[in-house]
């Protein structure tokens, strides 16, 4: 199934994303849950020689996976012209001022590929916390470092990519 | 604007940068341009971008998240008007809604379904399934009472509204005790059931779709609105996924393979843990860590008792050591077979699960705790082998067969043509593949492929042509042969090997009275395809298909030419083998149902198959001993019945119809060459000794016994490697010792027992998951050997049998665990009595 397909699935349920989709407590009559976890089981299914042994590679896979299934979302929404009267959905409620009703997970994404010749780690840890929806310990324990450390990285990330995305021009390489 | 125009950042620009910023938040607000000024040290880029860094910092604190979003306003939809939404999800938006004719004051629950969903519509599907969806009418289903096409184009359902709240909730706010939780579960079964028999899976089972009036009344939301909105959907994995909820979804599920009844059974599983303990069965339901792990391998569910916490014991008004130990026993086993990964060992429909939940409630042993019942299975398993070929099937022999019948038939020009062709290819590639490997799985394969795609395109350009259709039906049945036949080697494939079966049944279904080759390729066809089914635990659907095999095959028996063959055999035997299968599926059957009912209709289809096989066999001398073989089979059944009440007169009738098959059967087969004959017959022997004991006449038993003994010594010395020889020697020792007690023979029974325990692997070896039943064993023995050592009054001797068997049994996941409490019984009442030795 093209994501062309499934992109319709995935927005009545952007509210989820919002409060990290995949902690969201559920409401009573709330059909559950979202259609990304679907599109991302999916994808992962798809990965049929993959040795899922570890653990941890599992699980920034599918991170990174999830990553580019909003990032390809909001390509479809903006080719589509789609976004414009949708509402403003954070990606995560640490970071409200991020819609990903928008071009933000494009331009978010364009900063973590920039982020990744730096830093690989901290944009593995912006998949699995912000895009996986993974706790922080977890996300940690994953990575092998401490909460402490964890913490830290992400106030360092969110100030960055608020800089980078809302700031004007400022960390912007000349063109 | 970067004032010096350096380009990118560095990865030691980075690092500097994220040193002074943590550096810079450590201080108070007032100190920081300061510090950052004197930690850049003059490098003009580097303190921009810190300081821009910190202005991001507290202007993201600033912005909180906006509201939740309302959903969108939407038109008319026929009679109804939308007052608020209610739910929103993968499927549509669920709104609370009106009739706005002003006919009826009703309020109705109105779904939109989703536009991904809407593209896939196919009109007249639609129609057709809301009609059979609006007919389903159970008082613990909402009723589906409207649809159609909004005026914005949006397709919609009206479903009765449900005032009340979701069932677990409910459960929660009343503090229902486990009990009254498992109570209020009954009837959701029974809809869930319902609906099953109208051939529709809810696939999305949860507390949110079942809500429990105020009145205590249990309702299910949504049912077969999957279905429906799957009724034009294309087929695709995605499309499933969309309409699951992973919490409550089944492996199968989670993986998009066939969804069956059995995935409802699962989600009902996972819902009573949940209601019985209140916590998920794989960890966190709500980290995506445990969902995602679930669809990629298999995770065992937590051990009930392990996971409540005090508030949930308090939620179910009990002490939560209380809790605990009701979530020990009995229930913990159902839990589990109702959540087993592999869908053929969990209950094999609600019903079985829902009556095990009965018998839970009313204190009676719950079928999964009963272990005899898998050892009686594995028995009728061996016995089923009788009377199947089990030699290989030799692919390049049975490509050929299938190829000759082709020839034959391929009277026109063109198919000849496409035939011959056929032929030469196969010809070229199994003489190729074959000569090339040592074991010639891949050869098969490969035929396989080649013949369902040629077979499938001359099906498919000669739909009418009645020869054809003769031949490929034949071939079809090879085919399947090679892709998966029951109890053969083959590729392994069951599900291709199904899908040629029911292909070959197709094209013979409307076979006439007297056209015996199509008749002969329907009965076999529909016989592999009820085998294949009664071990896929699907017993209703393999006992419908034998019922309606029996009129073909009785006719094939009794009307065609005295010579003519069904499957390699004649006639007369395969009528007599088809009424033997629907036993076999009726008693294998009944020991899943464990009733009274059950077990003897499989006895009465026993009785019936042997009076058969007597009659068939005066009228065709030298046919193989059918009535001998089933008599086995009455014997079980018997058997089953004798288990069931308790009443040894059953025992007693089952030795009548054991002491049958030894002196017919054994007979008249044990000068056949090959050890497998003379093996069954000890086997049966050793069962006719089985049975006297168990009906407690020991001195019939002890010769009996005595046999088996004989006779299976005799094989363990021609196959002295064969373990299987040497397993069947111990089982035999253990009959004899077991007929030796029921005859009072204490002594001699000591002596056999001591034989059989010696020659047992060390418990050490055995192991988990015990596939030849070593425990089992262990256990009959020690038991044996316990009763032999009281009676002589060695109380201490036989306490020390019971401690070991004690030993043998605990942590083993395939012992029952009233087999332990019995065991812990009989030492309680040992130890109450004073140590005397002879």
């Amino acid at each position: 199934m093209a994501f062309q397909e499934l992109a319709p699935l995935v927005y009545p349920h952007l509210r989820q994303v919002a409060a990290a989709y995949l902690r969201r407590e559920p409401s009573a009559n709330t059909l559950q849950p979202t259609a990304l976890v679907n599109e991302l089981y999916l994808k992962l299914l798809q990965q049929r020689n993959a040795d899922w042994s570890d653990r941890a590679h599992f699980f920034t896979f599918a991170a990174k996976m999830m990553r580019r299934i909003l990032t390809d979302h909001a390509r479809t929404a903006k080719a589509d012209k789609r976004g414009a009267d949708l509402p403003h959905v954070p990606l995560s409620d640490e970071m409200p001022w991020l819609n990903v009703n928008g071009d933000d997970v494009i331009d978010v994404n364009r900063a973590l590929d920039e982020l990744e010749k730096l830093d690989p780690r901290k944009v593995r840890l912006v998949e699995l916390r912000y895009f996986l929806g993974c706790t922080v310990p977890e996300s940690a324990a994953l990575l092998e470092i401490s909460t402490a450390t964890a913490e830290r990285d992400l106030t360092m990330v969110r100030s960055w990519l608020y800089a980078k995305l809302r700031l004007p021009g400022s960390l912007e390489p000349p063109l | 604007m970067n004032p010096t125009g350096v380009a990118t950042l560095t990865a030691e620009r980075w690092r500097r940068m994220e040193s002074v910023f943590h550096a810079a938040l450590e201080l108070e607000e007032s100190a920081r341009p300061d510090f950052v000024f004197r930690s850049c040290d003059g490098d003009a880029v580097l303190q921009e971008e810190v300081e821009q860094l910190l202005l991001a910092f507290h202007q993201a604190r600033q912005i909180k998240s906006p509201p939740a979003f309302a959903g969108p306003q939407r038109g008319a939809f026929g009679e109804y008007r939308i007052d608020c939404e209610i739910g929103a999800g993968g499927m549509g938006t669920v709104y609370l809604a009106h009739r706005a004719d002003g006919q009826f004051e009703q309020k109705a629950a109105l779904k939109v379904v989703s536009a991904h969903l809407r593209s896939q519509f196919f009109a007249e599907r639609f129609r057709t399934e809301r009609q059979i969806l609006a007919q389903l009418n159970h008082p613990n289903i909402t009723r589906l009472l409207d649809g159609g096409v909004s005026a914005d184009g949006d397709p919609y359902l009206v479903m009765e509204y449900v005032d009340g709240r979701p069932i677990h909730q409910f459960c929660d706010t009343q503090q229902l005790p486990v009990a009254d939780r498992i109570r209020l579960l009954l009837p959701v079964c029974s809809a869930v059931e319902y609906a099953h028999r109208n051939l529709i899976v809810h696939r999305d089972l949860k507390p949110g779709n079942i809500f429990v009036t105020s009145e205590g009344v249990p309702k299910l939301l949504d049912f077969g609105t999957a279905k429906l909105l799957l009724a034009g959907a294309t087929d695709s994995a995605a499309t499933h996924f969309g309409l699951m909820t992973p919490r409550y979804a089944s492996p199968e599920q989670l993986r998009g393979e066939p969804i069956t009844t059995a995935t409802d059974v699962y989600s009902l599983g996972v819902l009573l843990y949940e209601l019985v303990t209140g916590a998920w069965p794989f960890g966190d339901p709500e980290s995506p860590i445990t969902g995602l792990e679930r669809a990629v391998k298999d995770v065992e569910p937590a051990r009930p008792s392990s996971v409540i916490t005090d508030e949930a014991a308090h939620l179910r008004s009990e002490s939560k050591s209380k809790l605990g130990r009701l979530l020990e026993g009995d229930l913990s086993s159902v839990l589990k077979k109702a959540i087993d990964m592999d869908p053929r060992r969990r209950y094999s429909s609600v019903e079985h699960f829902s009556g095990d939940l009965e018998r839970y409630l009313r204190g009676e042993p719950v079928l999964a705790r009963r272990q005899t019942l898998f050892y009686r299975s594995a028995r009728f398993a061996q016995r089923n082998r009788w009377g199947m070929t089990a030699g290989v099937v030799l692919s390049a022999v049975l490509a050929f067969t299938a190829l000759s019948a082709l020839q034959q038939y391929g009277r026109n020009q063109q198919r000849m043509v496409q035939v011959r062709e056929l032929s030469e290819s196969y010809l070229t590639d199994v003489l190729n593949e074959v000569g090339k490997l040592p074991g010639s799985m891949k050869a098969r394969l490969l035929i396989v492929d080649r013949a369902r795609r040629n077979l499938d395109q001359l099906l498919a350009e000669a739909p009418g042509d009645s020869d054809l259709r003769h031949a490929l039906a034949g071939a079809y049945l090879q085919l399947g042969d090679i892709q998966g036949r029951p109890f053969t080697v083959s590729v392994g494939d069951t599900a291709g090997a199904l899908a040629s079966y029911r292909k070959a049944e197709a094209l013979t279904s409307d076979a006439g009275p007297r056209d015996w080759d199509l008749l002969a390729i329907l009965v076999r066809a529909r016989r592999t395809i009820a085998q294949i089914e009664i071990r896929a635990g699907e017993y209703p659907q393999a006992m419908t298909l034998l019922q309606s095999t029996l009129e073909p095959a009785r006719r094939l028996a009794m009307e065609a030419p005295r010579d003519f063959k069904v499957d390699g055999s004649p006639a007369a035997t395969a009528f007599v083998e088809t009424n033997g299968m629907l036993g076999y599926a009726m008693l294998t059957s009944a020991n899943t149902e464990y009733t009274l009912t059950a077990f003897e209709r499989a006895l009465a289809q026993f009785r019936r198959t042997v009076a058969m096989a007597e009659e068939l066999q005066a009228a065709h001398p030298g046919m193989a001993d059918l009535a001998g073989k089933y008599s086995q089979f009455v014997g079980f059944a018997l058997e089953g019945l004798g288990d069931l009440t308790g009443d040894g007169k059953y025992f007693g009738e089952s030795a009548i119809a054991h002491r049958r098959t030894v002196e017919g059967l054994c007979k008249s087969r044990e000068s056949q060459p090959g050890p497998q004959w003379r093996r069954t017959c000890a086997e049966a022997w050793g069962e006719l000794s089985w049975a006297f004991h168990n009906a407690g006449d020991g001195e019939q038993a002890i010769p009996a016994a005595g046999e088996a003994l004989a006779r299976m010594e005799k094989l363990a010395e021609e196959e002295p490697t064969s373990a299987e020889a040497q397993t069947d020697l111990t089982i035999a020792c253990m009959h004899l010792g077991a007929a030796e007690n029921s005859a009072g023979r204490y002594r001699e029974a000591i002596g056999h027992l001591r034989t059989a325990e010696s020659r047992m692997p060390p418990i050490s070896q055995i192991p988990p998951n015990d596939p030849r039943g070593a425990v089992e064993l262990y256990l009959n023995i020690y038991r044996e050997l316990a009763k032999s050592l009281e009676e002589t009054h060695d109380t201490a001797g036989a306490a020390k049998v019971l401690e070991k068997a004690l030993a043998a049994a605990e942590g083993r996941s395939t012992v029952a665990r009233w087999e332990i409490a019995d065991l812990h019984r009989r030492l309680g009442r040992l130890s109450g009595q004073p140590t005397h030795r002879p």
